[in-house]
């Protein structure tokens, strides 16, 4: 039965059952002719899925579910469990057992049997050179061949164990070009790389690296075994030159680059870098380059004669490099961000299609900003700024598109300059002091009492929103200060400040990111007059 | 503020909204309640206290992300967590189907950037996490008779299935 029938059913039922305490006999006897009505349409329901067997499964599952709890016994319901909560078992022993050990579920019982057999999603996931299996090629291969025969169309998730490089080439080879069929879609994980391992196995990663480039382009690869940035690196250490011509056909389908250089010996890394690069990433999209390096007059780019980023529309740069050198294509770029500084405030002037721009305070931002000239970006549709390096900059900003402003502040907002909010529909306010995680004993949230002449500016920036439609808020958990500021903005939508005002959310920052972009949301009210 | 919560063996609960929101549908139902006790035909007091300790643990955790199923995932179990879930195998089956008929994801599992109420709908179906969890350890590296043992299964195969299914066994059995 489709999930969103029984979420309906057990609201309905709770309802109805909510309502019987107010209700006469007859009423009540209505109320369960309803449910048992409820009941025996649900069943008639057609499912998403094709099997009649799997019809069997779920009404049995529904009778387990809406039968009473008080005198199940273990046998009972171990052997009744809804489909979803064994599917759920199953997909737990796979992970952490590879798919081989089906052979134990399916001789459990004929319905442990049915759901293993009948679920393709569970045979989807191949593993090369898992543990323990290498005893017996035969029986592993045979295996594949299985999980291929029984995952259907799914897509296919390879893991590949990079700490048994050695093993690698020879399996991967065989599952790429003997089982999987040409153009099946892949999804690689890669795994326990070192990049010690890659130099002392460096002919068995030329062929991988072969291997690879055969699987389609829209496949997916994660983690960092043969990220960019590890390959990149293990070139510039390839004193033979056989990784470079290997990885081409990796190389030039790559359209996103993330570089962590080290701080030093920088000129001489960048210089590197930009060889490996130049001419074979057409497809490029975003690049992110960091190294930590904080600088007061950023490096060039190593000089070239042609532009070689030519499809990069999105740069996340440190203060280290020098963004005027960067060789891309300025009218193709939409996403930029950058530390405010004097030379960046220079080089984004020629970003006129920017959509997306997002400054961000550096050591070095502190240092005087003298360009007074107005920053024109007539395609800029979303502006973040920290304020402590945006309160810096003089420069006037013309942005008539301009839809969304995200505010990264430090306890207090001295000034947002008004052409900045008149035009806005989404405002988005992240309190840098609240955004410490209450685990974080270095940067634990202040506990003063929050400052009214803080207040005041943040209340004058919300009277300047007059499009203002959506209100987005950082929580800050636990923290008695979001209180006030929730209060504020309740105060201004009550005095009629923010009467366009519709959607007010709150978020909180997500477990593994400090990232604003990533938070979740948590609540979302709807306050729109009507 | 707390809500009052009635299970089908009719205990009362009193209990405080924070926590309660933990449980999804306990969260959908507060609205439409009021100020009427929330009635839980399928939970009995004893399964429904169990969960209260989980959410009044957990009531400050931030939702965890989202699971679709499509990345891999571990049966690792925090210290509490697995306090918390030695418990009789009856007890952990209970626990198991009062989390999905409560659509609590140890409990939800809600991916950055989704809203939570389209998380929820995307997550209905997945059960208590840690429960799962626990069954999947408890199954790793038992035979099919072990299982059947263990949680008291009957062996529903006909004589030619079960002999497909030693072969099928005598081959897995073999590398």
């Amino acid at each position: 039965m489709p999930s969103i029938w029984h979420r309906r059913f057990r609201l309905l039922e709770q309802s109805l059952l909510l309502c019987q305490a107010e209700q006469t006999d007859l009423q009540v006897q209505s109320i369960h002719r309803i449910i048992s009505i409820a009941q025996s349409l649900l069943e008639c329901i057609p499912t998403t899925k094709d099997s009649g067997e799997k019809d069997v499964v779920e009404r049995e599952e529904m009778k387990v579910e809406v039968k009473s709890s008080n005198t199940r016994e273990a046998s009972v319901v171990s052997d009744h469990l809804p489909v979803e909560i064994l599917l759920c078992i199953f997909r737990l022993y796979r992970d952490e057992n590879t798919t081989t050990s089906f052979t134990s579920l399916m001789g459990v019982c004929r319905w442990w049997r049915d759901i293993v057999l009948g679920h393709p999603d569970l045979w989807s996931r191949i593993d090369i050179v898992p543990t323990g299996l290498f005893s017996n090629f035969q029986w592993y291969y045979g295996h594949i061949e299985l999980c291929l025969k029984r995952s259907g169309n799914l897509p296919l998730d390879i893991t590949v164990d990079f700490s048994r490089i050695e093993w690698i080439p020879e399996h991967l080879y065989r599952v790429l070009e003997v089982f999987i069929p040409p153009g099946h879609q892949c999804n690689l994980n890669l795994y326990g790389v070192c990049h010690d391992l890659l130099i002392k196995y460096s002919g068995q990663l030329l062929h991988i690296l072969d291997l690879l480039t055969e699987i389609p382009l829209s496949s997916t690869a994660s983690n960092d075994a043969l990220s960019p940035e590890n390959i990149l690196r293990l070139e510039a250490h390839d004193l033979e030159g056989k990784v470079a011509p290997a990885a081409d056909g990796l190389i030039i389908r790559w359209q996103s680059l993330q570089l962590t250089l080290p701080s030093l010996p920088l000129p001489e890394i960048l210089n590197d870098i930009s060889l490996v690069l130049r001419g074979r990433m057409p497809s490029l999209k975003q690049l992110k380059i960091t190294s930590g390096l904080e600088v007061y007059k950023p490096f060039a780019w190593p000089q070239s004669e042609t532009i070689y980023f030519e499809s990069l529309h999105q740069i996340y740069i440190d203060s280290f490099i020098d963004l005027q050198s960067l060789p891309c294509n300025p009218l193709a770029l939409r996403d930029l961000t950058i530390p405010i500084s004097s030379s960046s405030l220079a080089a984004i002037r020629q970003f006129t299609s920017l959509e997306r721009l997002t400054f961000y305070g550096s050591f070095y931002s502190s240092s005087l900003i003298s360009d007074l000239a107005p920053l024109f970006f007539p395609r800029l549709k979303h502006l973040t700024v920290e304020t402590s390096a945006y309160e810096l900059s003089p420069a006037t900003f013309y942005v008539p598109s301009l839809q969304k402003l995200t505010i990264v502040f430090n306890f207090y907002i001295k000034k947002v300059k008004s052409e900045l909010l008149s035009t806005i529909k989404t405002l988005e306010l992240a309190p840098m002091a609240w955004m410490a995680r209450p685990s974080d004993a270095q940067v634990s949230p202040p506990t003063r009492a929050y400052d009214p002449d803080y207040i005041i500016p943040l209340t004058s920036v919300l009277a300047s929103c007059a499009m203002l439609e959506n209100l987005r808020i950082l929580e800050p958990p636990g923290d008695p200060k979001g209180c006030i500021l929730v209060k504020k903005i309740i105060s201004s939508i009550l005095t009629g400040i923010l009467d366009k005002l519709c959607i007010v959310t709150f978020l909180q920052l997500a477990p593994d990111s400090e990232d604003i972009e990533d938070a979740i949301e948590v609540a979302s009210y709807n306050v729109s007059p009507g | 503020m707390s809500i009052t919560i009635v299970t089908s063996d009719n205990e009362q609960f009193c209990v405080e909204k924070l926590v309660a929101q933990r449980i999804a549908l306990i969260e959908d139902m507060v609205e439409n309640a009021g100020d009427r006790p929330i009635p839980l035909p399928n939970v009995t007091a004893s399964v429904l206290r169990k969960i209260l300790e989980y959410c009044e643990h957990h009531k400050n955790d931030p939702l965890p992300p989202y699971d679709d199923g499509s990345r891999s995932r571990t049966t690792h179990i925090s210290e509490w967590d697995q306090k918390f879930i030695t418990v009789d195998q009856e007890m952990l089956f209970e626990i198991i189907l009062a989390a999905n008929y409560l659509e609590m994801k140890p409990l939800l599992y809600v991916r950055l950037n989704v809203p939570r109420v389209q998380c929820l709908t995307a997550c209905n179906a997945v059960a208590g996490d840690i429960g799962c969890k626990t069954v999947a350890n408890m199954i790793k590296g038992k035979s099919p008779e072990e299982i059947r043992k263990l949680f008291n299964i009957v062996n529903n195969f006909t004589p030619e299935e079960e002999a497909q299914i030693r072969k099928e066994a005598e081959w897995a059995e073999d590398r």
